[in-house]
């Protein structure tokens, strides 16, 4: 086993984080999360870094990278705060629909105005019956011509508002075939006549936004579909294990700055005349932070090299998911109490990060739903 | 053997408490939160009820109920509105209740009466910058000059610090180190010298702050020192600790409160919302939830009761109220941040109670007494003996 990065990986993981020290300082970050401002200047220098090439092929003007690839840009951006690779993750998860499932004149089309910014992708999926039990949608897209008329409601859908946003749209086509079948995925412009985008009010993750999203007879040009009619249940599985991967690549790096962070703090803030983290129980905590990070990174990379070899793992991606968003949590939570009061006040960054974690056990299949997948996969029929 | 249980009026008093939180609190609980605005209503609500006295002896206008009563009282308003018990709290216990048992009868008589009609409010300020759980590192400083004192220094995270009329201060007397010689005394705003900071934003308990306090030479009167330190010795700093035992207990009882209200609400929601064909109450890592969390909650709700009733010399025991406070204040993040999972997302979206809730409960780990520095207590009991904490 080598868990050694290549001179390419380290370069790349070099340049991410030294791009994100400069742009990504704590009063950006602080001054987008506090206004639920999108954060446009670092996506773009993203797009100048060619980041949003990586997973592309060459001949839509791609690098052809790697999994792995994926994963060292997902904790470095996640190091900022795990918004961040929310924004970057958005877009690449659904151009990779595109890639795969679209028709070659999308590909074309859209691929390389992904790579060079000029638009920006996210998805909705979640309905108000529909979180966990997503095959339950009732958003419906009635075939008109060569159009489809949608009418629906979406929720909980992450920088749906963005500038130049495509909203990747799951609805139901055939309503009388049950549950998953008959669902289709379309390409939404985000200024669509017919489509009211509704920010909620969220706990955190509130650079990017959650939004409601109506549908009052939106009409859409054949051509936005994506992959065949009443299939777009399989083309969002099939970026999921990817998804879930790099999301838990975006929780180690979080995870990492919260330890980091709170160590420092540590070390600094004296309290009886030595540094609490001189205390046995403190310190005792910050070696239990800094393993669980570690072991959620190891995870992940077994989850992510697995992938690299062409498996399909399941289980061990539901388990990075799992174990990574449960200790970013924990952590954040431990952080805050390493910090004391400081840590409440919102001037603090420790805070901003128990907010933000408190979202990543439950967005992107929450544990529960990670534990019935592992549960499964270990032979239980779990009802 | 008692039967645990609480007296049959004690259970209709939390009747009427809970059917006015529910009346008159519920439906703005959200609203103080999200503008942070320090609910000035409820408050004066309170106090047209008399609850705001309810712990003051009757000879200064209060009611002179016992302490469990008013732990009930602050665990029904904490279920609806958590910022309002913050404010019932800094009348119930706390600095009123440290003047009641500490202060002079002058003292008592000048300002417990406008105290229990809302028009005064003591604010409690002990924290400083460098001095957090290291509390007998405090700075600020008290010189004797002729009959006055002269007060100096900067106190941080004083909760309610801008809206109060009054400061009860703890400071150090004269030259002295560690408890020695820290007592404490009243300022009143408007006292030269005496000014408030830019109160600070916080996660929780939004509408009502915490500010910075700054005294630059302030002339205290005689007759506004409440606890007098004197640098030889710590029986002051001691006093003054122990009358803070029904700070804790109240602490402890919001933490019950607020938690009761996110169960309830989680055990309804999962009731109600269906995925995969049938309510979420009907899977089973749904039910060992609620267990868990109706179980933690028993528990808390047990030892903030046994602490308010076990009293020794009028004072509740200081261990009991120190595993009360421990042990609720981290039930507390447990039961909020779980009854937030069983909404999953909408639990995270502000059109529902639980995000604040989890905002509000994470809170009370971080003052009154740490969990840390209460399990730093609670060992030297054990142990019988004191550890050293500046050991090297």
């Amino acid at each position: 086993m080598n868990f050694e990065l290549s001179q390419e990986q380290q370069l790349l993981r070099d340049n991410v984080r030294r791009m994100m020290d400069d742009i990504a300082t704590p009063e950006y970050i602080r001054e987008h999360d506090e206004n639920g401002l999108y954060p446009y200047g670092v996506y773009q220098q993203w797009v100048d870094m060619g980041l949003f090439g990586l997973p592309f092929p060459e001949q839509y003007g791609g690098y052809d990278g790697s999994v792995l690839d994926m994963v060292i840009i997902g904790e470095e951006l996640g190091r900022k705060g795990y918004d961040f690779l929310g924004a970057y993750a958005l877009t690449i998860f659904n151009a990779l629909n595109i890639l795969r499932h679209g028709t070659e004149q999308q590909k074309s089309h859209y691929i390389p105005r992904v790579i060079n910014g000029e638009i920006r992708m996210s998805i909705s999926m979640t309905e108000p019956d529909a979180g966990s039990d997503a095959g339950n949608m009732r958003t419906r897209a009635v075939r008109d011509g060569d159009e489809w008329v949608i009418n629906g409601q979406k929720l909980f859908s992450t920088a749906a508002d963005a500038k130049n946003n495509i909203i990747h749209l799951y609805c139901k086509t055939d309503t009388t075939v049950p549950y998953q079948q008959g669902i289709s995925l379309f390409m939404l412009p985000y200024d669509t006549p017919g489509v009211e985008i509704r920010r909620l009010n969220t706990l955190g993750r509130r650079m990017l936004g959650t939004n409601e999203i109506f549908f009052n007879d939106v009409r859409i040009k054949d051509d936005m579909r994506v992959g065949k009619v009443n299939e777009g249940w399989p083309c969002m599985l099939s970026g999921l294990l990817l998804e879930r991967v790099v999301t838990s690549a975006g929780y180690v790096g979080n995870s990492q700055t919260v330890v980091d962070q709170a160590l420092a703090y540590a070390k600094e803030r004296k309290q009886f005349n030595k540094p609490i983290g001189n205390f046995q129980a403190i310190a005792h905590l910050l070696a239990d932070m800094q393993t669980k990070v570690d072991a959620s990174r190891m995870l992940m990379l077994r989850a992510a090299s697995k992938m690299a070899a062409g498996e399909q793992p399941l289980r061990e991606v539901s388990q990075a998911k799992l174990f990574g968003s449960e200790t970013f949590a924990e952590v954040a939570n431990q952080g805050m109490q390493i910090m004391g009061g400081y840590s409440y006040m919102m001037e603090f960054d420790m805070q901003r990060h128990y907010r933000d974690a408190r979202s990543t056990t439950i967005t992107a299949g929450t544990s529960q739903m990670q534990r019935n997948i592992i549960a499964n996969t270990m032979g239980l029929k779990v009802k | 053997m008692h039967s645990f249980q609480l007296d049959n009026d004690l259970e209709l008093f939390r009747q009427d408490v809970r059917t006015l939180a529910e009346k008159e609190f519920t439906a703005k609980a959200a609203h103080w939160d999200e503008h942070e605005i320090y609910p000035e209503e409820n408050k004066n609500l309170l106090a047209e009820l008399g609850y705001l006295g309810m712990l003051i002896p009757e000879q200064y206008g209060g009611l002179g109920l016992p302490i469990v009563q008013g732990a009930v009282f602050l665990e029904e308003i904490a279920r609806t509105c958590f910022n309002t018990a913050l404010v019932a709290q800094l009348y119930l216990n706390g600095p009123a209740k440290a003047l009641v048992e500490l202060g002079t009868e002058e003292q008592k008589q000048r300002l417990l009466p406008a105290l229990i009609k809302g028009e005064h409010l003591i604010a409690i300020s002990i924290s400083e910058p460098g001095a957090g759980s290291a509390v007998t590192d405090l700075t600020t400083n008290v010189k004797k000059v002729g009959n006055d004192y002269i007060l100096n220094g900067t106190k941080c995270f004083t909760t309610a610090g801008v809206e109060a009329t009054h400061a009860l201060v703890f400071a150090r007397f004269g030259d002295s180190k560690g408890s020695r010689g820290i007592g404490a005394v009243l300022v009143d705003k408007g006292m030269e010298g005496f000014s408030v900071g830019k109160p600070e934003r916080k996660m929780g308990g939004r509408a009502v702050k915490e500010a910075e306090l700054h005294f630059d030479q302030v002339r205290i009167p005689k007759a506004n020192i409440v606890v007098e330190g004197t640098p030889e010795s710590s029986a002051s700093f001691k006093r003054l600790m122990s009358s803070f035992g029904p700070e804790r207990v109240g602490n402890a009882a919001m933490c019950v409160g607020i938690s009761q209200g996110a169960y309830e609400t989680a055990l309804a929601y999962s009731e109600t919302r269906e995925q995969f064909g049938r309510p979420i109450a009907e899977f089973q890592g749904i039910q060992w939830k609620i267990a868990d969390m109706a179980t933690q909650l028993h528990a808390a709700r047990l030892m903030t009761y046994r602490a308010a009733t076990h009293l020794k010399n009028g004072f509740p025991d200081p261990l009991e109220c120190a595993m009360a406070k421990l042990y609720a204040n981290e039930m507390a993040q447990r039961v909020t941040n779980e009854a937030l999972q069983i909404h999953g997302h909408y639990g995270y979206c502000r059109d529902y109670p639980l995000e604040r809730m989890v905002r509000d409960a994470r809170g009370f780990s971080l003052g009154g007494g740490t969990p840390e520095i209460l399990r730093n207590t609670i060992a030297a009991q054990c142990y019988g003996r004191s550890f050293n904490q500046r050991r090297a």
